[in-house]
């Protein structure tokens, strides 16, 4: 296979990734530092003593359910961002779009992403949950909770106004096509073959472009698909603040992002390595240097500070890190975070502009601050600092990905859309989609000087 | 107060709680049935009174709620309707009426509503309202008279509006969600859902009774 001469940059030093150096050669751990050193371990033929993958085995499991606990957080944030009227209906989506997204994506979706890939385009094999090795098996644990992220982060934006139904389907082709596709340009060569992306020299250690700008650019196609909640815009076109109901849900969905971002990032590593400390202190000081930057970028703009935008700068600044916080010195992950809050915050109020609806902010803050994250990757890249090269191969990933995800969602949120509206009807928008897809209240014992209460649920009609 | 003003004013009370589930000849035949064997008892023959109705279909399943009705007006007599007199004459027993005869007669309850709602919101914000739903009416899926009805009504001011239209519970809730959408777009959907909620707390707390169909309209 021919790499390119930018993936071996001459002071990549062996320590840096220490658990590859264990059992892959030299030339190989080049390539796999720059692309993704997860994958080429997660190959039989480079499996390590049987001690070690016990270790490993055990950290990515742990590492999975981490993951797993950022379904938690996006619940609670996104719940804590909607009206009380639609707060079951938002944890609905996320809890459904983990449970059917997971089985889609382990059944068809793992074996397009990480399966054989002679084309660099799709993997051909390993559907149906058909591992080759024990190994394989911990592979598609941490890989489907990785999926299930990338679908959830639409739910968030198109929160209020979109059928339950309709959006479940979509969630489904997303992880089962959308996401593994791409996925296999970046990280597909866990097997044999590897994606075009990836012999081009992308980077993208954990996912800023490949799981969170794609489930960016799916939510951005699904708010262009819904519209905005009936209201949102004046006459003028200017947005109404439409407040969430539970400022604290937010923060603990942000505390448990955070979290589970350790899992995301130090897991990513698919092994028991000492490289984790430093993956895990650069997330870390990303987040707070997010927080920071939206706080600087709110002061700026003469905006209050409220609790959605330090929660998002600090997501910011996670979701860019991602890409490339195996590859970067911790200075670098704090430039890196602190501009991904600026961006978070600058982003909202351009799509404010643009009259998109987001509800919870998914787009600036995976989308904006993952596209920022993964040319920073480039920009910063430990021993090639400000490579051009490298930059314009991110950014040709980064819009790739835009292309990729923004058209194949709009396919499909249009498709669904032509067979049974996606979006909730006046009404549905009205009683809140609590009642109107679950025939439930969010806080049943609460809000008796609500139009929509608990009694009203006894007479209520279609 | 001499004993005829007491009656009068007994007869009005009954005459304005069951105003919201009767109408027309129905009414006149349970005010009969009141005067005729309930007038000259004690408040608690409301009772058995309310127990008779039960059969009508409009009355069915809404017992508690008449009589919360008429003690609610007994205790506050508020609101009430005039005095019947003229309009009723000797007891004729209420016939059984075949199921299904009668119409949904929600147009007093809804007409509670409309009041509720001008009484909630600021009055130069009701009137923008009335011009936005006015806009609105002709592109709404509604019977020709129930529209009518609706545009002379949004049309006139005050003391002048009446709503008096047979019509049924889903071409009032399309009518409610039309009003619904119309303030979120004039004032953000935070302001329309309080709205909302005000209009129904001020019907829950001025007509008790109605809470039941009010809910049918949401």
């Amino acid at each position: 296979m021919h790499w390119p001469a930018l993936l071996f940059p001459a002071d990549i030093r062996p320590d840096a990734m220490p658990m590859i150096r264990r059992t892959i050669p030299p030339t190989v751990i080049k390539c796999a530092v720059v692309v993704t050193p997860m994958l080429l371990w997660a190959s039989p033929s480079v499996a390590a003593p049987e001690a070690t993958q016990s270790i490993d085995t055990v950290w990515i499991a742990l590492a999975a359910a981490l993951v797993f606990f950022m379904q938690a957080g996006f619940a609670l944030l996104e719940s804590g961002m909607a009206r009380s009227k639609n707060a079951i209906n938002v944890i609905m989506k996320n809890y459904a779009d983990v449970c059917l997204g997971s089985l889609v994506f382990c059944l068809v979706g793992f074996g397009l992403m990480f399966g054989t890939n002679p084309t660099g385009f799709w993997g051909t094999d390993h559907f149906w949950l058909n591992p080759n090795a024990q190994w394989d098996w911990t592979f598609v644990l941490f890989q489907t909770m990785f999926a299930a992220t990338a679908a959830t982060i639409a739910s968030g934006t198109m929160a209020e106004r979109t059928r339950f139904g309709g959006y479940l389907i979509a969630a489904c082709f997303i992880m089962g096509v959308l996401y593994p596709v791409f996925g296999s340009w970046v990280w597909g060569s866990a097997y044999h073959g590897s994606g075009w992306l990836a012999q081009l020299g992308f980077i993208d250690f954990a996912g800023s472009t490949v799981v969170h700008s794609l489930g960016a650019w799916v939510a951005l196609a699904g708010a262009l698909v819904v519209g905005p909640r009936i209201g949102r815009f004046d006459a003028d076109g200017k947005p109404r603040r439409i407040a969430g109901h539970n400022s604290s849900y937010v923060a603990m969905g942000g505390f448990i992002l955070w979290l589970g971002w350790f899992g995301f990032n130090g897991g990513s590593t698919l092994a028991a390595d000492v490289a984790i400390g430093l993956i895990n202190l650069n997330t870390h000081l990303s987040a707070c240097a997010g927080a920071a930057g939206a706080l600087l970028a709110c002061r700026l703009t003469g905006v209050k500070v409220r609790v959605e935008h330090v929660v998002n700068g600090s997501l910011g600044g996670l979701v860019g890190i991602t890409a490339g916080c195996a590859t970067m010195d911790p200075l670098y992950a704090i430039i890196t975070g602190f501009v991904a809050g600026i961006v978070v915050v600058l982003g909202s109020r351009l799509l404010l502009r643009l009259k998109v609806d987001d509800v919870v902010g998914a787009i600036p803050v995976h989308g904006f601050a993952g596209a920022w994250g993964t040319l920073a990757a480039g920009l910063f890249y430990r021993g090639d600092l400000f490579s051009v090269e490298l930059v314009v191969v991110q950014l040709t990933g980064v819009l790739v990905c835009f292309v990729w995800a923004f058209v194949g969602a709009l396919i499909i949120y249009g498709l669904i859309n032509a067979v049974s509206p996606l979006r909730a009807d006046a009404q549905h928008e009205q009683r809140g989609l609590d009642i109107t897809e679950h025939g439930e209240i969010g806080y049943p014992e609460f809000g008796s000087n609500k139009a929509y209460n608990s009694r009203t649920l006894e007479v209520i009609e279609p | 107060m001499s004993a005829e003003a007491e009656q009068t004013l007994k007869r009005r009370i009954v005459f304005t709680a069951l105003a919201d589930y009767l109408s027309g000849e129905s009414l006149m035949q349970a005010l009969n049935l009141w005067e005729a064997n309930y007038a000259a008892k004690p408040v608690y023959a409301l009772n058995e009174f309310v127990g008779k109705l039960g059969e009508h279909p409009a009355i069915a399943g809404k017992r508690k709620d008449v009589i919360r009705t008429l003690l609610s007006l007994s205790q506050n007599p508020v609101g009430l309707l005039p005095n019947p007199t003229a309009q009723h004459t000797s007891f004729k027993p209420v016939a059984r009426p075949e199921p299904g005869v009668y119409p949904e007669r929600l147009d007093k309850v809804f007409a509670h509503f409309l009041t509720a709602l001008e009484m909630v919101m600021p009055a130069d914000e009701f009137v923008t309202l009335r011009l936005s739903f006015l806009l609105r009416l002709n592109d709404m899926p509604l019977n020709p008279t129930l529209k009518a009805r609706l545009r002379m009504w949004f049309d006139s001011e005050g003391s002048d509006r009446t709503f008096s239209v047979v019509c049924n519970a889903p071409e009032i809730r399309r009518v409610v969600n039309q009003l619904y959408v119309a303030l979120c777009e004039q004032y953000g959907p935070v302001q329309a859902d309080d709205t909302l909620a005000a209009t129904v707390m001020w019907l829950e707390r001025k007509h008790p009774a109605c809470v039941r169909d009010i809910r049918r309209f949401l």
